[in-house]
């Protein structure tokens, strides 16, 4: 029996009179990586702000490792890692002061060589005791990859995460995100690039103007012969 | 003429940025609402007009309104010093059009002139028209004539042009040539005093503005405008700000600065982490000038109106100990303003955690400067045995007002305290206490056992208070994010 880790429910959230995400409802199993497609706008960002405490929904449930993300956010926060559109680590912090704060925030053992080991696995020694401010996008962006995996999380909610990485860089988190889910971890991960979704995620969901448009597997999503590209141009069209 | 067109234009969408990023932090109506509060004020103020002009007469009044606003033009003005920050960084996460210049071909120059008029366009029609407004709609019951009013408004805003600009100017020279800023403050005070001790000039005769309100002769209208325009053109002219100019390399201090604030507990990395903000980003010299410049000012102020003015008033150290925490407000606010706080969003970090951490901060900046601010200021005023006392006052009043201030605004201070509805609140809060302290230190001379007794109590109670509303701020703003 598949243990569901993620679990929404007639999600909706409103600001106004618009609704960003619009009676939503699926489940994630653990070890899966669910990747929700959608064009700009459409609410992913908004499902994920939801999924991990961000966001209160307007009206539904969700849950996330069986805790209600708008009742306890900090615990949801505790147990998960996420990547978050923005790449915006702190500005006068360098990238290792980063990590041992993150990682002193959430009581990790040895904070300094757990540091010096994703600042060497992301091939940033040469940018030691440079302030966050002062590093490229990609930079950045590989330092919040950093430190939402730092603490070997049950649950990586990933919003872009290839946004700004270099090719190198790319292959490694996804070799590492392969690992990871081969260990038991579970992944969201919200994304446009429909190639890295064909090669990475077990299911999919095409979410458009907050509505789930389409959920399946890759193959069942592209059964009739279609390319994972048709199927997303013939459900969000008009978007 | 097309470039002029275009940087009018610039300047109008940034006075829509302006007004949209107010509006979406504090609402539009309560943005709109707070010119509405100053024109109250100003009304009221000028029904009560006639009682106060028969202790202080009108050049007096004159002179305080001007200098007032003066000050207030000098204290919004220093652009420079900001501008790098401002332009290089969001807010939040909302990128602003003074980064333009960055990928489109426009000067930095030309976008910042924009910037400043649109800032001191804004200030303008946000404080200085509102207050006239005021003052005008009494005059069916004051008999005051329209042609002051409004001749009023021009020598106002000719004194708060005068201030904003001559800040501005002082900052560029500040960011450019500190050794040209020093000659130009020191010699501005060496002719103010010089001229103060010689009694060969009246100082207040070197603000155009005033003497224009005095004399109603248009040379001093022509040389106020004068010298806007020409502080304004050096400012710009010399303003230097480049992107990404020099990149510092720090030691790592993350673990052993957490280390020293362990006294913080569960939030010692905070602490931390703020600290190393306040120190790298050389906020730590502006946020002491915002806490010891308006009580120093207040002190000069005072020794002005005392010995140059010839007030009947002495303001002993007890009232100086009141008004520090007031000024603790700002310190409040330049805490919240040292980064972006948004990242945290994604960590178990809750914001109530964080105004602990700054209150915290606060606390220690706060309990070392005041304290060295008043020893000071006893051995002044010859008023040591006052510094026991003052102390507790001060501590006291910190404690109540920044306490009141983190409740009600979070971390969004500079944002909420533009809301009608909490500053209405603050006030509420904050200004019955100080007026109860300011009367109790004028009585002190009177019957110094009673006013002792009686300020003890305040201050017990004002610790109290300030304990109930600590424990309130989770429950205010459990449910606050970090981001916009």
């Amino acid at each position: 029996m598949p243990e569901t880790v993620i679990e929404l429910r007639n999600i909706r959230r409103c600001f106004g009179k618009f609704a960003a995400v619009d009676d939503v409802s699926f489940s994630v199993q653990k070890g899966e990586m669910f990747g929700l497609l959608g064009p700009n706008g459409a609410g992913k960002t908004t499902l994920l702000r939801l999924l991990t405490g961000q966001l209160e929904p307007t009206s539904g449930e969700c849950s996330v490792l069986n805790v209600d993300p708008a009742k306890d956010p900090l615990l949801v926060k505790k147990g998960v890692g996420i990547v978050p559109e923005v790449e915006s680590p702190p500005s006068f912090l360098t990238g290792r002061e980063y990590l041992q704060f993150v990682g002193l925030i959430r009581n990790l053992d040895d904070v300094e060589a757990l540091a010096d080991h994703w600042i060497e696995f992301m091939d940033m020694k040469d940018l030691q005791g440079v302030p966050c401010k002062d590093l490229s996008k990609g930079t950045r962006q590989k330092l919040m990859v950093a430190a939402a995996l730092m603490h070997d999380p049950s649950v990586v909610f990933l919003d872009e995460p290839f946004s700004g990485l270099d090719p190198h860089f790319q292959r490694l988190v996804r070799e590492y995100l392969s690992e990871y889910l081969s260990k038991g971890g579970t992944g969201f991960m919200c994304t446009h690039i429909l190639e890295i979704a064909e090669k990475m995620c077990t299911r999919i969901a095409i979410i458009n103007r907050g509505k789930i448009a389409a959920i399946g597997t890759p193959k069942e999503l592209e059964r009739s012969g279609e390319s994972l590209d048709s199927v997303f141009m013939r459900y969000t069209e008009g978007a | 003429m097309d470039r002029l067109r275009r940087n009018m234009k610039i300047v109008r969408l940034m006075f829509k940025e302006e007004q949209r990023l107010n509006a979406a932090m504090i609402g539009q109506a309560q943005f709109l609402m707070f010119p509405f509060m100053i024109l109250f004020m100003a009304f009221v103020i000028g029904l009560a007009s006639d009682q106060m002009l028969k202790s202080i007469p009108m050049t007096k009044v004159y002179l305080i309104l001007h200098a007032v606003i003066l000050v207030y033009g000098l204290g919004v003005g220093a652009f420079a010093l900001f501008g790098e920050r401002m332009a290089s960084r969001r807010i939040g996460e909302v990128s602003m059009l003074l980064e333009t210049p960055r990928i489109h071909p426009v000067t930095f120059k030309e976008v910042f002139l924009a910037f400043y008029i649109k800032d001191t366009i804004y200030y303008l029609l946000y404080s200085i028209v509102p207050l006239i407004a005021g003052l005008a709609l009494t005059i069916p019951f004051t008999g005051f004539r329209m042609s002051s009013v409004l001749f009023l408004l021009v020598t106002l805003t000719l004194s708060f042009l005068t201030g904003i600009s001559f800040s501005f100017l002082l900052s560029s020279l500040y960011v450019r040539w500190k050794a040209v800023f020093a000659a130009v403050v020191v010699s501005l005070l060496g002719v103010a005093m010089g001229g103060y001790f010689t009694h060969a000039l009246d100082i207040t005769e070197l603000i155009p503005s005033l003497m224009f309100q005095r004399t109603h002769d248009p040379v001093y209208a022509m040389a106020s405008l004068g010298l806007i325009l020409v502080f304004s053109y050096v400012a710009v002219s010399t303003l230097r700000i480049t992107f990404g100019k020099k990149t510092e390399r720090y030691e790592d201090e993350m673990t052993s600065t957490a280390r020293k604030f362990s006294f913080a507990r569960g939030d010692s990395t905070l602490m931390a982490k703020d600290w190393i903000d306040l120190v790298r980003s050389g906020t730590l010299g502006p946020v002491v000038s915002a806490y010891v410049g308006p009580l120093a000012f207040l002190a000069v102020l005072f020794w002005f109106l005392g010995t140059v003015l010839t007030f009947p008033l002495h303001f002993n150290l007890i009232f100086f100990s009141a008004m520090i925490g007031f000024f603790g407000v700002s310190v409040y606010g330049w805490l919240n303003l040292l980064d972006a706080p948004a990242f945290l969003d994604v960590l178990p970090v809750s914001v109530p955690s964080m105004i602990r951490t700054k209150l915290r901060l606060f606390a220690m900046l706060a309990g070392i400067t005041s304290t060295v601010f008043l020893a000071g200021l006893s051995l002044l005023q010859s008023e040591l045995g006052l510094l026991a006392i003052g102390l507790v006052v001060a501590y006291a009043t910190t404690i109540y007002t920044v306490t009141s201030t983190a409740y009600l605004t979070g971390l969004r201070t500079n944002s909420y305290l533009f809301d009608p509805g909490i500053l209405a609140r603050f006030a509420g809060i904050v200004v019955p206490p100080l007026i109860a302290l300011t009367i109790l230190s004028f009585r002190f001379k009177e019957d110094a056992a009673v006013s002792m007794a009686a300020i003890l109590v305040l201050c017990a109670i004002l610790v109290a208070v300030s304990v109930i509303l600590y424990r309130r701020i989770d429950g205010r703003w459990r449910k606050a994010s970090f981001g916009s």
